[in-house]
């Protein structure tokens, strides 16, 4: 209990390590909350203004115009001018473009773009049923007295949607950022067993030497670690749930046993790093955060979800040995999918991994000796 | 130049920060290269459409050969988690689902519907949906009005290929151009990144204490240790900076070797210029070297994220546009995009151009003047 108190005490007075492994990912969170808060918009459907030229009379047409500038299925707003007028909006950027109406219809546009493509396939679109028409009228003229015409209908609605929600593709970053913070609390571990060690500072040297149990300081250092890290990854939870509104779903429980898994495996990982390399305290750490951020890549953060779903689809060993990736797997399948099942196949291969560390990292120490300092 | 090239040993120690930031920065250029380099227009190959089929009509085999030729079909199994994942994301706009006697159903004025999976109200799948179920209902009304099945799929196809005239009143831009222009503001937050931590790691590393006490007792006067330390400062900022343009020019050769090629590289100099700067300020503010690695991270890394290097400018909400104006970072990226637009070298279109790199400089100039101010309040104390 004692020295549980001064590890805390030790720990909480590094002030680069609550930098990094809180106030970074919160930057990192708000920037890109900032980035990415009009995003999904843009995937939407806006109306625009048209305009419309008439150098023959094509009732039609004009009726196709009409009922989609009307309120109910708004694509775009038409002002029936004439030419010159309209090539002087065109110019002004005032209209999107403008169709030209004959026999044939001419689409004039600026650029090519959404919109262009709108008034594209409503021109094709007309285009080509008044070829299918006078086909039908050259091959089967009969179907037009004999009734089955009016059976024909070319603009039915073949689909039904299936209604799918959380859609919103930029909750992964956020999501990876979770991942990369439980990782990040390695850094944490990596200071406790420098601290430990006998060539890497003063007290290491005297601890080796005194006859108190290696084991039991080294859990006892290791836990407060946790603790202090599953405290700043839940800060982190927080600020992204109220703050910045990120959408978790609603299994909050779920996703809080996802991070004490995740902190437990970051903690684990950065023992491990630690009994293997010899280096210095420092380097241990720039070793750490490089692969912290691979494994952060290959998740999907920095703008590589197509990198993520690579990997996952054709690569599935590797997505399933990547802790930042099963972080962000779970807490998209929280977020996304109706079932638990992939949730906990993704806890389930996370907490092995964290075993597996844990023996590897125990392999490790033991073998440390120190014939002279 | 004793001090020099001290200055370049510790630089070169630092060759694997260049190296990891780059590595990473040519991962994610040659993945835009992929992304980016289809045209803004929406085309029929441009949807990316699945389908699971349990009809076994001949219409439908024909609809189906004709979106494994037409459009950018995907290949999926038929799973459901496998579906929903390719979904969200955005591996495919458009998933059918085609139930069994599909047509037969039709044909016989049944309410039946293809389920479809899609990202709601999204234009993909809109126009997705339009295309599909004109090939369907054409199809569909020659069967029932007596047209030999084996006629159908050409007739169709027939009719789709009716197109109205498009005119394009303006020129559009060459695709590669665009491609470029991504890669040089994405090329902020490396410059920022790598030059930052960089310079003022080698700086600080000259302002440790002993160090500082012994140089300062050499026969090296102040001007000239200061004059080195610049020198290198320079030094270091140019190769940076070169690395990232030979890299350009092997990217992009036809855009490189033109004009706009030139303005580019003029753009991202100054902007190498204010990354300089802004790593000496950072030097004479703190000593700790943890401290200045966490700065040049956020800052890179922010003004990346609100300037619009990793997110272009016109999906950012105006607010952030905002904010991201006090940035230099806004005006560069700002400026890749006008130069990446650039169809005439005119008057006109140049001006803004210069204006921002006008904007660019008055940031240096800022820089600098802080700088003084500061080296000053130190001196006095």
């Amino acid at each position: 209990m004692h020295e549980l108190k001064y590890q805390f005490k030790i720990l909480l007075r590094s002030k680069m390590l609550i930098f990094w492994s809180m106030i970074f990912p919160l930057c990192l969170a708000s920037f890109f909350k900032l980035a990415f808060s009009d995003l999904l918009n843009s995937e939407k459907f806006e109306s625009f203004n048209i305009a419309y030229v008439e150098a023959s009379n094509n009732e039609t047409f004009k009726n196709i115009i009409t009922y989609m500038s009307d309120d109910d299925n708004k694509l775009f707003d038409v002002k029936y001018v004439d030419e010159n007028e309209a090539k002087e909006l065109l110019k002004e950027e005032k209209i999107k473009g403008y169709y030209v109406v004959g026999d044939n219809i001419d689409v004039y546009i600026n650029q090519e773009d959404i919109s262009e493509t709108i008034m594209q396939t409503i021109a094709n679109n007309f285009e080509q049923t008044t070829s299918t028409m006078k086909r039908i009228y050259q091959d089967k003229p009969e179907v037009f007295y004999n009734g089955i015409i009016e059976q024909i209908d070319l603009q039915r609605d073949n689909f039904k949607e299936e209604k799918i929600n959380n859609l919103d593709m930029t909750v992964i970053y956020f999501y990876t950022l979770i991942g990369m913070s439980c990782i990040t609390g390695g850094t944490w571990s990596i200071t406790v067993t420098s601290q430990k060690e006998g060539n890497l500072s003063r007290q290491g040297t005297r601890l080796c030497v005194s006859p108190t149990s290696k084991l039991k300081s080294l859990i006892v250092g290791l836990f407060s670690a946790f603790v202090i890290h599953y405290v700043e990854c839940m800060i982190l939870l927080l600020y992204m749930i109220f703050v910045l509104n990120v959408n978790f779903g609603n299994q909050v429980g779920y996703i809080l046993l996802l991070e004490a898994a995740g902190s437990f495996v970051g903690i684990t990982l950065g023992n491990l790093v630690s009994n293997v390399l010899s280096s210095s305290k420092d380097s241990k750490i720039s070793i750490f955060t490089s692969i912290t951020l691979v494994l952060s890549f290959l998740s999907g953060m920095m703008g590589s979800t197509d990198i993520k779903y690579l990997i996952s689809s054709k690569l599935p060993i590797l997505a399933n040995i990547n802790p930042v990736n099963l972080i962000t797997d779970a807490l998209y399948s929280l977020y996304y999918f109706d079932t638990l099942d992939r949730y906990f196949s993704n806890f389930i291969y996370l907490i092995g991994i964290g075993l597996i560390i844990s023996v590897i990292s125990l392999f490790f120490m033991r073998r440390k000796q120190y014939d002279n300092i | 130049m004793i001090i020099f090239k001290n200055y370049l040993k510790v630089a070169k120690s630092m060759m694997g920060l260049l190296i990891l930031y780059t590595g990473i920065f040519l991962a994610i250029t040659v993945i835009n290269i992929n992304v980016n380099s289809q045209n803004t227009t929406l085309d029929i190959d441009d949807i990316k459409v699945a389908v699971v089929n349990h009809d076994d009509s001949s219409i439908i085999k024909d609809f189906i050969s004709y979106i494994k030729k037409e459009t950018n079909y995907v290949t999926l199994d038929e799973n459901e988690d496998n579906l929903k994942d390719a979904l969200f994301y955005r591996k495919v706009d458009y998933i059918m689902i085609i139930p069994k006697n599909y047509t037969n159903d039709v044909l016989s004025n049944q309410d039946v519907h293809i389920k479809t999976m899609q990202v709601p109200d999204s234009y993909m799948a809109t126009y997705s949906k339009e295309l599909m179920n004109k090939y369907i209902n054409t199809a569909i009304t020659y069967q029932k009005v007596g047209i030999k099945e084996s006629k159908i799929n050409e007739y169709v196809k027939d009719d789709l290929s009716n197109q109205a005239n498009v005119h394009i009143i303006k020129k559009t831009i060459d695709p590669k151009y665009n491609a470029s222009k991504y890669y040089f503001s994405f090329s902020n937050y490396s410059f920022l990144a790598i030059i930052i931590t960089i310079i003022s790691m080698v700086i600080t590393s000259f302002n440790e204490e002993k160090i500082k006490n012994r140089t300062m007792i050499s026969p090296i006067s102040y001007q000239q240790m200061n004059r080195s330390i610049l020198l290198g400062n320079v030094t270091v900022s140019v190769i940076v900076w070169m690395v990232y343009m030979i890299f350009a020019f092997i990217f992009y050769p036809t855009v490189m070797t033109t004009f706009t090629g030139c303005l580019y590289m003029l753009n991202s100099f100054i902007f190498v210029l204010f990354a300089l700067m802004l790593a000496f300020l950072l030097s004479r503010l703190t000593n700790k070297r943890e401290l200045i690695s966490g700065v040049s991270n956020v800052i890179a890394l922010g003004s990346s994220f609100i300037a619009g290097a990793f997110v272009p400018q016109e999906m950012l909400a105006s607010s952030v546009i905002m904010i991201a104006k006090f940035t230099p970072s806004y005006w560069f990226i700002k400026n890749n995009e006008l130069i990446g637009n650039l169809t005439k070298y005119t008057n006109n279109n140049l001006q803004p151009i210069f204006i921002n790199m006008l904007v660019m400089l008055l940031f240096i100039i800022i820089v600098y003047i802080i700088i003084n101010i500061i080296s000053r309040l130190k001196l006095k104390r």
